[in-house]
């Protein structure tokens, strides 16, 4: 029977992931189309994760603009925007409120337009109601509504260019990580939406985007589109077929298994060999699973966490010897069903509380802590947000080198467990 | 958010996930007891409810919840998608209540119909209206005070409590801030209430009065001067009240012995704190006290933020910091050389970018700073703080 109540739930909303991902354009701003405690929940939170405040700014519908179909807020709201932080894009994004009144974007773009507010700024209207979906949605869908928006520079295509289009699971260290993979074999990266500039400290008011518009623009001349995550398949396709490019969806990017396959793909489309460095990685890294491997085998971990984050990290944990009990999706999404565990359910942190008996690893975001503490076991933070731990955006697990720290992380956490 | 804080009842939102506000740990509110305040509950409001309407599901997650856990009541709050689709969730408040015997108290404050000074008012409102008042206390005394406004953030509403059983007074509710329901129903027997943060929960201070003749003053346990001020405040109100008259005698000796011990732990403190610029962003909430306090550990207060702060709050503290009240963070920062910045999360950033320590005093503070021990606390982080800034400073530079 499905509970009729939600309790302690770690469901991000499908708003706040389109406007992370546009938080991942240098000189976005988006503007929630809500109440005003629609943009403060996801300003705070975003803050709190990433230690930096997110370009995200509150439009704050109230009653009487409601009833009326009024949508001066959205104008008073832009003209705030664009006289503070003077926007390149500015994401137009609707929540579950804008959309029980009927959210028409174009129509807002068109009156915007006709108002002469922002005249430097790109527009970009996304329907993303609240009650559907969760962030990894919200995410996917902006990724695809900039790009059919933007990329359209109908350059030539250029062999040494790949798009990389990451799931909201990569932490921007990972996104770095992946460039600096390709880098080693002549390719020039550009990852869209790209967080890592959450990592350098600019100005108060700075985006998280370390990709600028026109780059994005010039996207469709990549020799090469890359996804990450089931949910990105779509962004992907469409952005690859344009120009007939190449494309391919990774879906378990961590892991010796899964750096084997950024190498061969990168190493097949470059026509470059690996750099020798990697090698040696690599078979430190066996040795490490090897060496190591008795006390992971056997343990059973739970995961929380939206589909393609739990899906990349039951497959890790499965690869260093771990069984996966429970895995507790925030909201359905394709994919669900071929992650590896033995049971994957839509819920919350009570469900997972009631799967996780037997558990001695945890993994999800701080929201999980609770079932960690209760269980005596112990929580292996991944997943957004996390504001009890420092670092989670500056943590890389990707290649050789993540996924060796990545392990000894969860050796840790099992270590401790034990302890207490 | 300005009943959450208590602690054995439950608390369910009647909307979407998202309007929990993902606010697991955000409001660090404790409890000497219960917990079940802690558990973020909603009724999943989804894209069929939005249609059909979401009152019967709002009943059965009622009916669960109180299975569940037998909490001391269950609050229901009102969001904006329900609102605009029409749930009657009065109706089904009280349908509930009567089924499972168990209060069941509909809170329709919507966030679309007002901000959060708003909210608190109708949270004063209801509270006024349909729960105090509905049962009588088993023990009564004529030192019997209420604390209003208090929201037990690091455990403050206790440690309030602990200060005022020094001198024999009791706190037989505090609202919101680690209270339990029975007591809240029982509050309107209390002899005084000391309303400690002016707009946390409106003005429910007064409708106390109003409505059961319970005397309120305002009062303040930040800053050794104003903890002193209100105890003294408190035994006197208490005495005329009826109490025995040691009261006042009691209060004196406490203060006096706490006020001596609290010196003596300032006095190493006070030459790394003398003439140091300090900038309040504490926005509004408890601005006037901490001004206060700092001129009284020898900072420099050279301005504060009243963005949300009430008309009320502005008086006191343009009266304190004579006319350094204003509004514009940027152009201080820019402008003025801030040594140390008071405040809460958003700010920080600003600040330690212009070059100013930094230490944090709204909600997501984990150390109380109320009473005698919070004000050398204060003193102590803003010491810190400073040592910190200076190091870093002087590191900056590259040795090879």
């Amino acid at each position: 029977m499905v509970k009729p109540y939600v309790a302690e739930p770690f469901k991000l909303s499908q708003p706040l992931g389109a406007a992370l991902a546009l938080s991942g354009v240098r000189g976005a701003v988006s503007l929630l189309i809500g109440a005003q405690g629609c943009a403060i929940v996801a300003h705070a939170l975003l803050t709190r994760h990433f230690r930096r405040p997110p370009p995200i700014r509150a439009v704050a519908l109230n009653e009487l603009s409601f009833a009326m179909q009024n949508d001066e807020p959205v104008f008073a709201a832009m003209a705030a925007a664009v006289r503070d932080d003077r926007p390149t894009l500015i994401g137009l994004v609707s929540s579950g409120l804008s959309e029980t009144r009927g959210f028409d974007g174009e129509a807002l773009v068109r009156a915007i337009r006709s108002r002469g507010l922002a005249p430097d700024a790109a527009l970009l209207p996304i329907a993303a109601p609240d009650f559907r979906g969760g962030y990894q949605d919200g995410w996917a869908l902006a990724v695809e509504r900039l790009l059919d928006a933007f990329a359209s520079a109908s350059e030539p295509v250029e062999r040494q260019s790949v798009a990389l289009l990451p799931a909201p699971f990569l932490s921007p260290a990972d996104v770095e990580s992946v460039k600096d993979l390709a880098a080693a074999f002549g390719l020039n990266l550009i990852a869209a939406p790209d967080l890592s500039g959450a990592l350098d400290r600019r100005e108060p008011k700075a985006s998280y985007g370390a990709v600028d518009l026109e780059e994005i623009r010039r996207l469709d001349r990549a020799g090469l589109v890359v996804g990450v995550g089931e949910s990105m398949r779509r962004a992907t396709e469409r952005l690859a077929g344009r120009r007939g490019a190449p494309c391919h969806i990774l879906r378990a990017p961590y892991g010796l298994a899964g750096t084997d396959g950024w190498i061969q793909l990168f190493q097949a489309y470059s026509g470059r060999p690996a750099p020798s460095r990697l090698r040696r990685d690599r078979q430190r890294l066996i040795d490490i699973m090897t060496d190591f491997g008795h006390l992971y085998a056997g343990e059973t971990a739970a995961i929380a966490g939206e589909v393609d984050e739990a899906f990349a990290l039951a497959t890790f944990l499965g690869e260093l010897g771990l069984s996966v009990g429970a895995v507790v999706v925030a909201a359905k999404a394709r994919g669900m069903d071929a992650i590896p565990a033995r049971e994957v359910v839509v819920g919350d942190i009570e469900d997972l509380d009631q799967r996780a008996d037997g558990c001695r690893l945890i993994v999800g975001p701080t929201a999980a802590q609770t079932v960690a503490r209760f269980k005596g076991a112990a929580l292996l933070r991944r997943g957004l947000p996390i504001t009890d731990q420092l670092g989670a955006p500056y943590l890389s697990a990707i290649g050789y080198c993540g996924a060796r720290e990545l392990a000894f992380r969860v050796a840790e956490a099992l270590h401790s467990a034990e302890r207490s | 958010m300005a009943l959450q804080p208590i602690t054995d009842a439950l608390h369910l939102i009647h909307g979407p996930d998202t309007c929990l506000g993902h606010s697991w740990e955000s409001r660090p509110t404790q409890s000497a007891g219960s917990t079940l305040h802690r558990l973020t509950l909603s009724t999943g409001v989804s894209e069929l409810d939005v249609v059909f309407g979401g009152e019967a599901k709002l009943g059965k997650a009622i009916d669960a919840l109180i299975a569940r856990s037998r909490p001391a009541a269950l609050f229901v709050y009102q969001t904006c998608l329900p609102s605009m689709t029409g749930d009657d969730l009065a109706a089904a408040c009280r349908a509930a209540s009567l089924r499972c015997g168990c209060p069941v108290v509909a809170v329709d404050a919507p966030g679309i119909e007002g901000g959060k000074l708003w909210g608190a008012q109708r949270a004063a409102d209801i509270l006024v209206d349909e729960v105090i008042g509905t049962r009588e206390p088993e023990v009564s005394t004529d030192r019997d005070v209420l604390l209003v406004g208090d929201f037990n953030v690091a455990g403050e509403a206790d440690h309030i409590a602990a200060l005022l059983a020094r001198i024999g007074v009791r706190v037989v509710a505090s609202i919101p801030g680690g209270g339990r329901f029975a007591d809240i129903a029982a509050a309107h027997r209390a002899r005084l209430t000391l309303a400690h943060c002016s707009q946390a929960i409106g003005d429910l201070a007064a409708a106390l009065e109003r409505k059961f003749g319970v005397p309120y003053l305002q009062a303040s346990f930040y800053g050794a001067r104003q903890t002193s001020d209100t105890l003294r405040a408190a035994a006197a109100r208490l005495v005329a009240g009826g109490a025995a008259p040691e009261l006042v005698d009691d209060c004196e000796r406490f203060v006096a012995a706490e006020e001596q011990r609290l010196q003596t732990r300032l006095r190493p403190l006070r030459p790394a704190l003398a003439g140091k610029r300090a900038l309040l962003l504490t926005g509004g909430v408890k601005t006037w006290s901490l001004a206060t306090s700092l001129r009284d550990l020898g900072l420099d207060v050279v301005g504060a933020n009243t963005a949300k702060a009430s008309p009320d709050d502005r008086r006191r503290l343009d009266a304190a910091l004579a006319g350094a009240a204003g509004r514009d963070l940027q152009r201080w920062l820019a402008e003025e050389r801030i040594d140390v910045a008071l405040g809460g999360g958003g700010a920080r950033l600003a600040a330690t970018a212009a070059g100013a320590a930094w230490v944090e005093v709204n909600h997501e503070r984990r150390r109380s700073f109320t009473g005698y021990d919070g004000m050398a606390r204060l003193a102590e982080e803003i010491a810190a703080a400073l040592a910190l800034r200076d190091a870093r400073t002087a590191s900056v530079a590259c040795p090879w």
